[in-house]
């Protein structure tokens, strides 16, 4: 393979210097003097019957346009990302207190607020689930009434997975592990509240919507409907997204319909925004899970079977995916990765998506495999123990390798990237796992945790595949079009380098334009950690099109017919391999080629192996490849005050290649904080459907003083489909943390939590029912 | 915002003529990071609001009579740049952990002080050391510790007419402070539990100490309780004697918190004693 110039190198994000200098726009910042303001009345019961709305108070305030409720609404009155079960506006029955009774919009905030301090709404409330368990017991109250998909009562689905005889296995094992363990919803805090601008086009009778999304077409195509008009007349645009983490698949279809039906109604533009405790109120979570897992094993910690049993909150609404065909993405996950990364030959697997009246729950980093994964780290830890040997050696023995089958039935790969003994191989060295631990005098305790995990690069089944354009401009520089979202992450960054290496230019060169509906093609969601894998090779195939093009435009032209395959081109110029002197500039290349009728425009395209998985046995084949992670951490822990100090993070991730260095060490330290958000302090505290602590200051997420110094170490084993070998690392770096950092608290305390988060006092109250046991 | 008219006020004596002519209804903002919040929500609809950072006669810390003196407008990041102030350990302490630097920068004590919230880290400190407040208004002036002000807000609490002009910490060089402060992340949060130790010890033996506790009822509280079980005592015998005690002056109310909060409250006095001693009490 050619020598890579471009790809691989740490280069700079072409939009830093806009937004370290704060003069990057955002949706909020294209608000315009003259629009109307769009707010909502959102519901004061989360479980209720509307008995009557009363807005006609509100519609003789001075400076109000409309005040809607679900009786004018233009279109459907629902949407989703692919099930279309959740109302714009409820119309008699409540879900969730984030359900919008009725809109105003007017020509301020202020009067907007007051207009909806007049509405009067009548309710019967109904009691609220905050708990699946209970809302999925025979006799509890439905929750939808006519729900347009639910399997059975407030049960959205059960998956199952089945792989050979788990019950043989447990019967012969020698080793039986069984632990109940819980995961909390959690908020995905991005910086920036969700926003929306509508304004309605009059040159196409249509709509255009501006708001941070991740996935244009998905909002194209779930809205049209609600707006009544047709696909091809609703232009969704996203600007820069101040961060999303699967939350903006949802949560811009929440502002972006409300904010729609308003303007359409008005036929003026609508601004609106959600504040920041409507956020927390109204926009999807990461599900809370409720897991049984047994483990069966042998004598020298060989897994033989698991038998897992995963509850899933749901809250009110489906958000990605539905029940079995499509597939529901998050349950679909707790099931493909009920036994982490290990081979194991019997398995079952059950997962129950149970609807409840706390807010929908969505794709949030992991999509799942988070929940599934801390489950199976804790079962390796103790197995472990139980066998009475290191867990890397347990971890070692057991991890899926070259032919195994995963219990899906999927055969793993080398040529697919198999870095997960490299990864527990450098974490260990670096980390200095052997060295014994000493324990200091005194309250504080200390210990070490491990974990290891996979992801698939991709949303399988649902939408898969990539499509862009590529224009050649006269000058030698390219336009790339992607409706990819640029949130953070970097992609605008890496899609310049694919196709900068590709075709030959320098990353100067590259402009992309992305996620607008008018201007790139689907590319599909910015979700699953697909883009850099599925959006980059389609750049790939464009770009490699236009480069033969231009090579077979300049050898016959200008390079008196040398074999195109002699060419080469580099930092835009084109010249004869091992003859350095003889060059054309790629611009002369591009400008004969326009002459010789030779087309500039590629529509670029790449989709993986047709993935499978069956939703009646959890078999097939459901993502081409596989990303790998270990992370290792020391924690310090308080035992007169449960806190947890997290005080050295390892953390290893095999990205098949990492396309630019240095995005991949942030995505990983991102995940890595993130994670451990989630494990040690992030908590909903719901009563009865109300969120109790939905601001930053009661709802706590991580300060860089939380975070240790985050050392992250690159593993790199090709993926043979992937942009020059590249898989997914977006959100595996979430996953190792939890578990990590669980284990280090139980090879701290000599006792295990299962519960997460570990909060200092769950972990004090722990410690103290511990002491009285004994 | 929804108040009417905004002052800018560069005098003390504008302060207080404006104070006076709005009697109840006008509102003090100085770094506003209590108070902004309270207007831009419409929680309070004060008439006028009177911003009291250009009053540049309010900006001091200074050292008179056996005290520090600071200034009305005073701003955290001052204190910390100051020598004065950092001769307080428990001061010092308290002062890192509140907010985040830029918080510090435009947050000041004088408005923890009118705020008085139940886990107020500067309050706390300030309370240990025996602070006092000098208050004005149209009328005249008064002079209040802070134990006075904190322990009956209604009789001898801050009138709404009324500036904090001044607050006076005592130095004491025999004594030694130490703050700490529990919360749920290392910073931006506000306290579980926090305590601030004054000592004075000869031989290992407690002389006198001063106790206060912030979080632990809806303002800060001195735990004279607590006092009497380290007063007379070595350091050993006084982290054992104050280990799982819950003091009297607590007052907790919510039971989501209440257990933990009791649990914690004997160890972080025992700690800030530790620390106190470490710092050098009784070494003479
Ligand atoms: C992000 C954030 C983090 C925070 N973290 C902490 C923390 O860790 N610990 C902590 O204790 N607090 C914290 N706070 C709260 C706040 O910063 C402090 O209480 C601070 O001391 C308030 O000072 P200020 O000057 O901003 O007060 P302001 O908001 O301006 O005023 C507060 C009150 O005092 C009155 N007031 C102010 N100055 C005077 C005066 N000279 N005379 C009479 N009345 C006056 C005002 O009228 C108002 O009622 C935090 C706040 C924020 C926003």
């Amino acid at each position: 393979m050619k020598e890579l110039r471009i790809v691989g190198q740490r280069e700079l994000r072409t939009d830093a210097l806009a937004k370290a200098t704060g003069r990057a726009r955002y949706t909020a910042d294209m608000k315009q003097p003259g629009m109307l303001i769009g707010k909502a009345l959102f519901a004061a019961y989360p479980h209720a019957l509307i008995k009557k709305i009363d807005v006609s108070e509100a519609l003789l305030l001075p400076g109000v346009a409309t005040v809607m409720t679900a009786r004018d609404l233009p279109g459907r009155n629902g949407y989703g990302v692919m099930i279309q079960d959740k109302p714009v506006i409820v119309e008699d029955k409540t879900h969730y207190s984030g359900d919008a009774v009725a809109l105003v919009a007017a020509v301020s905030e202020e009067i907007a607020r007051e207009a909806l301090k007049r509405v009067k709404v009548d309710y019967d409330p109904l009691p609220a689930y905050d708990d699946p368990r209970e809302a999925m017991k025979e006799g509890a109250i439905p929750i939808h009434a006519n729900h347009p998909v639910a399997e059975n009562g407030n049960i959205l689905v059960t998956l199952n997975l089945d792989r050979g005889d788990v019950d043989k296995a447990f019967a012969e094992a020698d080793i039986i592990i069984e632990n109940d363990y819980e995961t909390p919803m959690v908020e995905h805090c991005y910086l920036e509240p969700d926003a929306c601008i509508a304004e309605p086009d009059p040159l196409t009778g249509g709509l255009t919507i501006i708001s941070p999304a991740q996935a244009i077409y998905a909002n194209r195509r779930s809205l049209a409907g609600v707006f009544g008009i047709p696909q091809n007349r609703l232009r969704v645009v996203s600007p820069l997204v101040g961060g999303g983490f699967g939350g903006k698949e949802d949560s811009c279809l929440d502002v972006s319909a409300m904010a729609g039906v308003l303007a359409l109604r008005c036929d003026r533009p609508v601004y609106l925004e959600l504040t920041r405790e409507e956020v927390f109120r109204v926009t999807g979570k990461r599900h809370a899970t409720y897991i049984k897992h047994r483990m069966a094993a042998t004598k020298e910690g060989k897994i033989l079977a698991v038998d897992v049993r995963t509850i899933l909150n749901k809250g009110a609404y489906v958000s990605m995916g539905g029940m079995k065909e499509p597939l529901h993405a998050v349950t679909m996950r707790t099931l493909v990765y009920a036994a982490g990364t290990y081979h194991v030959p019997h398995a079952r697997a059950r997962s129950y998506s149970v609807f409840t009246n706390t807010p929908y729950s969505c794709a949030f980093r992991g999509f799942g495999v988070p929940q599934a994964t801390f489950a199976v780290e804790c079962q390796i830890e103790e197995l472990a123990r139980r066998v009475g040997a290191d867990s890397l050696s347990i971890r070692r023995l057991n991890m899926l390798r070259h032919n195994d089958l995963t219990i899906t039935g999927q055969v793993m790969l080398e040529s697919r990237g198999l870095g997960l003994g490299q990864c527990i191989d450098k974490v260990a060295e670096r980390f200095d796992w052997d060295r014994p631990l000493p324990q200091p005098p005194g309250p504080i305790k200390k210990g070490r945790g491990f974990a290891v995990y996979m992801y698939g690069s991709g949303i399988p089944l649902l939408f898969e595949g990539a499509n862009c354009f590529a224009h050649l401009q006269l000058d030698g520089t390219l336009s790339l079009g992607v409706s990819t979202t640029e949130m953070g992450q970097g992609f605008l960054t890496v899609a310049a380098q694919v196709a900068a290496e590709t075709l030959g230019i320098r990353v100067a060169d590259v402009l992309v334009e992305f996620s607008d509906t008018a201007k790139t093609p689907d590319s599909g969601p910015t979700v699953g950690s697909r883009s850099a894998v599925m959006v980059g090779n389609a750049i790939f195939d464009a770009c490699s099109k236009l480069r033969e093009r231009m090579l077979t435009v300049a050898s016959r032209y200008l390079f008196s017919k040398t074999d195109p395959r002699d060419l080469a081109i580099q930092d835009g110029v084109v010249s004869v391999i091992g003859k350095p002197e003889v060059t054309q500039p790629l611009a002369v290349v591009a400008a004969r080629a326009y002459a010789a009728q030779v087309s500039l425009a590629v529509v670029g395209s790449w989709y993986p192996p047709q993935a499978s998985f069956s939703a009646l046995d959890g078999q097939g084949n459901p993502c081409h490849a596989y990303a790998f992670g270990a992370q290792a951490v020391e924690v310090d822990v308080d035992t007169e005050t449960g806190v947890i100090t997290v005080n050295r993070s390892v953390h290893a991730c095999d990205v098949g290649k990492a396309l630019n260095p240095l995005n991949v060490e942030g995505q990983m330290e991102g995940g890595a904080a993130q994670g451990l958000g989630w494990a040690v302090m992030e908590e909903n505290i719901m009563e009865g459907g109300i969120l109790r602590n939905a601001a930053f200051h009661n709802y706590m997420i991580p300060t860089i003083r939380d975070v240790p110094d985050l050392e992250s170490i690159i593993v790199e084993c090709p993926n043979e489909l992937g942009p020059y070998g590249a898989k997914g690392v977006g959100e595996p770096a979430l996953i190792g943390m939890a578990p990590a950092i669980r284990n280090a608290l139980y090879d701290a305390l000599g006792f295990a939590i299962n519960t997460i988060p570990l909060t200092a006092r769950q972990v004090l109250q722990s410690i103290r029912e511990h002491e009285q046991r004994r | 915002m929804t108040a009417q008219t905004f002052y800018n006020p560069g005098t003390i004596s504008e302060i207080l003529d404006l104070l006076d002519e709005y009697k109840e209804e006008a509102v003090i903002v100085n770094g506003g990071t209590d108070i902004v919040e309270q207007i831009g929500s419409g929680r309070i609809r004060p008439k006028a609001i009177l911003y009291i950072r250009n009053a540049g006669e309010l900006d001091y810390i200074r050292e008179e009579n056996g005290a520090v003196l600071i200034g009305g407008i005073t701003s955290y990041r001052s204190m910390l740049e100051s020598p004065l102030c950092r001769q307080f350990g428990g001061l010092r302490q308290a002062l890192t952990e509140i907010g985040s630097p830029p918080i510090r920068v435009v947050a000041t004590p004088a408005g923890n002080i009118g705020t008085s919230a139940s886990g107020a880290d500067c309050n706390t400190a300030l309370l240990a050391l025996g602070a006092s407040v000098v208050l004005s208004s149209k009328t005249g002036e008064r002079i209040l510790t802070l134990e006075d002000l904190f322990s009956n807000p209604g009789k001898t609490g801050l009138h709404r007419n009324e500036l904090i002009r001044q607050i006076r910490i005592p130095i004491n060089k025999a004594a030694r402070s130490s703050f700490i402060k529990l919360a749920k992340r290392k910073a931006q949060d506000i306290a579980q539990v926090s305590a601030c130790v004054c000592v004075e010890a000869e031989g290992g033996i407690c002389q006198k100490v001063t106790v206060s506790l912030g979080a632990v009822a809806p303002r800060t509280i001195r735990a004279k309780s607590l006092e009497e079980k380290i007063v007379h005592r070595t350091l050993a015998e006084a982290v054992a004697a104050v280990k799982g005690i819950i003091p009297a002056e607590a007052s907790l109310r919510n039971p989501k918190n209440r257990p933990y909060k009791e649990a914690v409250i004997g160890v972080i006095v025992g700690r800030a004693l530790k620390q106190a001693y470490a710092d050098g009490v009784g070494r003479t």
